[in-house]
């Protein structure tokens, strides 16, 4: 593997091989699932067997075609959301290792399990805040906006990346944020015309 | 400490990246239509400050939130080797039904 061809500001040549533009996502994306994980999981040794599952789960989609290699981004973005909710019903409940978290859900337990990791960046996100309404703001957004705001500038993903952890499509994406910020705007309106 | 060039790169990594809200002469919960243009101006200003907001965050937990350099490194690499490893196994076995193919046609 050329050394020089890794962490360069370049984009990656129509020219490079596969297994160097693998290296290349591999060293973009690490980073970025890690911290992704890491603000929704306590455990820094969970989040490191959870960062290393979705890679896992990445190279074995190459191996058997089922994920176009342009594609792959926004995979490994799904499969760290479906991580972190796994290990928060695991959390939750005993689940037999290699059995599927999600078989054994009662009615509501993704809820609570995704409200987990929801919380832990939401409250990161909000010690940031300095205005006491907006902080208030964020705090009081329905759980489907307060995911996208936190998603977006906490977590700082957009386009397709955001698309695949929310589940929607990419086009419906600032749709999405724009509501919540129409939200979060409605909501410190409101908060100030009742103090008035 | 990182070089400059890989701590642009991580920088530029972190960076978010401006998406387009939708219209904002529609009304605002019936719009479902996918927009590429500008933030609203009139959401700008939250937009901005929520951006300032999540980078402060984002810098606050870099500590904890960041892979060890002996993690990633090594995952990387093991990564690289497997994928390389597949690619080399599947060129062999190409190869191999391709010589098999051509002795059973003679």
């Amino acid at each position: 593997m050329p050394s020089e061809l890794i962490g360069s500001d370049a984009p990656p040549p129509t020219g490079w091989s596969a297994a160097v533009r693998f290296a290349r996502l591999c060293e973009d994306e690490i980073p970025r699932i890690h911290a992704f994980v890491a603000r929704r999981v306590a455990d820094r040794t969970a989040v490191e067997e959870l960062t290393t599952t979705v890679f896992d789960r990445a190279l074995a989609v190459l191996r058997d075609g089922s994920v176009a290699p342009e594609a792959l981004t926004m995979f490994i973005y799904r499969v760290a959301t479906s991580a972190v909710l796994d290990h928060a019903r695991r959390e939750r409940q005993a689940i037999p290792r290699g059995a599927r978290a999600a078989d054994f859900d009662h009615p509501g337990d993704r809820e609570r399990a995704q409200q987990i990791g929801d919380e832990r960046a939401t409250r990161a996100f909000e010690a940031s805040l300095d205005r006491d309404a907006l902080r208030r703001a964020v705090a009081d957004l329905p759980p489907d906006h307060q995911r996208a705001v936190i998603l977006r500038y906490f977590d700082g993903l957009a386009g397709d990346e955001l698309a695949a952890v929310l589940g929607c499509e990419p086009e419906a994406v600032a749709v999405q944020v724009h509501r919540a910020l129409r939200s979060l705007r409605g909501s410190m309106e409101r908060e100030a015309a009742g103090a008035a | 400490v990182l070089p400059d060039a890989r701590r642009r790169h991580w920088v530029e990594v972190a960076r978010i990246r401006p998406i387009g809200p939708p219209d904002g002469a529609a009304p605002e919960e019936d719009d479902d239509r996918p927009h590429a243009g500008p933030m609203d101006a009139d959401l700008a200003p939250l937009d901005a400050e929520l951006s300032r907001a999540g980078s402060r965050a984002r810098e606050a937990h870099r500590s904890r939130t960041e892979p060890t350099r002996f993690f990633a490194a090594r995952l990387q690499a093991r990564l690289v080797r497997d994928f390389e490893a597949d690619r080399a196994r599947a060129e062999a076995e190409a190869t191999d039904g391709g010589a098999a193919g051509l002795i059973s046609s003679r």
